[in-house]
């Protein structure tokens, strides 16, 4: 793929397919200190906000990576392009990452001023869960072709998660709010990585190239 | 044309989730939370629980020592949405708190600044004669606190507002705050032997079992059908339906209707299992006892089927007016908000509370208190969600007509008026 190509779907997919999503995420983290505070906040209280809430930006920003070719015209369309689908879907998850480390940085930055004691070790554990519950919906959004059964799930797992705790070991989003080892964060990653792969890997599968 | 959207819906992957959580919630909290009958309380017993009631003797002390206690630690813990957050006051706001302290112990700023002997309670580490540390209960040691006799319970009351408002609301002396925290009494042997036979001979076991049910699934149902609603609405978009529909000659309002009826109609079907799951259940553990077997059908149709119409119908609103993507954040925003903001599990259900909550099988009369906003609450739901199928079939008719195609509906197209 050269450069100008590689740019050209990067304008076109941020112009139709990312702007609502992102403002959806933003939409989220304006409505963090509307909920919680995000003043004054011990190192683990600090971790509430982005743990419970913040983290459906990565739900809001992942779990539509497959949605434009849920439409058939689109999907013909599309994959009758030079260009592999599944390319032009990982395009869309690199910029997403990107979009979502400046929601969670933003808001870790908000929460310094504010004089909450966050760390850099709260923007990496924020943005592991937020990934973590994102890349959750973009598998199943991409398991079944449907990215309302992709939100769905990230609603069951946050669900799961708040329920089942610790037991969940690195797959629990709220690991830093319960006061576990940082190192789960580590772990949380590589869940939402291998995850994220199994998405893509489903698409495959399912379009056949 | 209502079969074939029942069958719609029912082979659709959301509609499986949906099952999923409906019976994983009723196994996970309501069978798991009742697995045992409810136990008589026996006269020997030396703890009852606990009961709320506001005595102004016990209530007024041990609120004001609460707050000296906290003035003194230097931060006040608040739960203005149900969260914790721990709140540090400003110069000037530690000043106004100082003087209605003053107002409520006599005690002066100085007096209450120049204490150093101030021991918070709880757990810490103690160190004895031969230098073990052990960890043990510390008592509170505060400035000891005289009320005075001229400060009458309703300027206490008012007093305890003000500081709860220069903390910032959520706080242990607001309104709520004063209830939860100081109105309880332990139960004598008397009270908790109303309480049950209550539940047993009053409301013949099942009423008290309903309000926990319906409060476990209520939770789920408010916001689980606009994920089902949302997928089948948008469907026709996805396989290239809508032109051929759009065709037909059935009117907007009455494919709507039909559509929103299947919906809910196979919506309901799994809850109305877990209702009777739930009967069988709780009749099975209380059998020396007569069980009323409509309580829970008939408290579950007043309390959950509006749940289901309002999150159905918004899920179908938003996904005609503009995505599915949009439905799932408005439904699950307002859904998450109710939820998060539920800071008593009982007696708190107001006119527009989304989410109903009463998370026990006693303090009926919390619920009492609260039933004209409840009747009022259910009916305003379910005419709001026919009103919202209505406004879906306007939309509809639009689209239909090519005369409007949603908005942001893809892009360039938003808002444009079509030339038909």
């Amino acid at each position: 793929m050269d450069f100008s190509r590689r740019a050209k779907i990067v304008s076109v997919n941020l112009r139709y397919n990312f702007l609502p999503h992102f403002a959806i995420a933003c939409v989220i983290a304006l409505a963090v200190p509307t909920i919680f505070s995000i003043s004054s906040l011990t190192e683990r209280g600090a971790a509430q906000p982005l743990e419970y809430l913040l983290s459906f930006a990565g739900a809001f920003l992942f779990t539509p990576v497959f949605y434009p070719e849920q439409n058939k015209n689109v999907r013909d369309l599309i994959r009758s392009k030079r260009t592999g689908y599944l390319s032009v879907c990982f395009v869309r998850v690199v910029y997403s990452a990107i979009a979502l480390a400046v929601v969670v940085g933003a808001m870790v930055l908000a929460m310094k001023l504010c004089e909450s004691a966050v760390t850099l070790r709260h923007f990496a554990g924020g943005y592991a869960s937020a990934l973590l519950l994102g890349s959750v919906g973009l598998f199943f959004a991409g398991a079944s072709g449907n990215v309302t059964a992709g939100y769905m799930a990230t609603v069951i797992y946050y669900l799961a998660s708040y329920a089942m705790k610790d037991k969940l070991g690195a797959a629990c989003i709220f690991s830093m709010t319960l006061g576990m080892d940082f190192s789960y964060k580590y772990g949380s990653l590589a869940v939402a990585a291998l995850v994220t792969a199994a998405g893509f890997f489903s698409v495959h599968i399912k379009s056949g190239r | 044309m209502f079969f074939k959207e029942c069958k719609k819906a029912v082979f659709s992957i959301t509609f499986l989730l949906y099952v999923f959580v409906v019976f994983a919630m009723y196994t996970s909290q309501f069978d798991s939370d009742t697995s045992v009958p409810e136990p008589a309380p026996s006269a020997s017993s030396e703890d009852y629980g606990y009961t709320d009631k506001l005595i102004p003797e016990t209530l007024m002390p041990n609120a004001i020592n609460g707050l000296v206690d906290e003035y003194l630690s230097g931060d006040f813990i608040t739960y203005p949405m149900g969260f914790y957050k721990r709140v540090v006051l400003t110069e000037k706001k530690k000043t106004a708190l100082t003087e209605i302290i003053t107002e409520l112990t006599g005690l002066t700023a100085e007096e209450l600044d120049g204490f150093d002997d101030y021991v918070p309670e709880g757990f810490g580490y103690v160190t004895d004669e031969n230098g073990e540390i052990s960890i043990t209960h510390q008592e509170r040691v505060i400035p000891e606190i005289t009320i005075p006799e001229s400060l009458t319970y309703e300027r206490f009351r008012e007093l305890m507002n003000e500081a709860d408002k220069i903390i910032g609301g959520g706080s242990y002396y607001g309104e709520r705050g004063i209830s939860r925290y100081y109105s309880r009494v332990p139960k004598t042997y008397e009270d908790a032997l109303a309480d049950y036979n209550h539940i047993i001979y009053d409301e013949k076991v099942t009423g008290a079992y309903a309000r926990l049910f319906c409060d476990y699934a209520g939770i789920d149902l408010a916001v689980m059908p606009v994920f089902v609603a949302a997928a089948l609405v948008s469907l026709d978009r996805k396989s290239r339906m809508s032109d051929l529909i759009y065709s037909r000659k059935i009117s907007s309002l009455r494919l709507v209707f039909t559509r929103f009826a299947a919906l809910v109609t196979v919506m309901l079907i799994p809850a109305a299992v877990t209702v009777v799951m739930a009967n069988i259940s709780v009749s099975s553990r209380y059998p020396n006892f007569t069980v009323d077997l409509l309580a829970i059908p008939k408290l579950a149709a007043v309390w959950l089927i509006p749940n289901v119409l309002l999150a159905a119908a918004m899920g179908m609103f938003v996904t005609e007016l503009s995505s599915p993507i949009l439905a799932v954040f408005v439904q699950g925003a307002w859904w998450m908000k109710s939820v998060m903001s539920a800071d008593n599990l009982t007696g708190e259900i107001a006119p527009f509370t989304l989410v109903c909550r009463h998370n026990s099988l006693y303090k009926y009369e919390a619920f009492e208190n609260t039933l004209p906003q409840f009747i009022f609450n259910r009916t305003f739901f379910t005419v709001l969600s026919l009103v919202l199928v209505g406004l879906t079939a306007v939309i509809y008719e639009l689209k239909r007509r090519g005369i409007w195609n949603g908005l942001f509906s893809s892009g360039k197209n938003s808002f444009r008026k079509s030339s038909v």
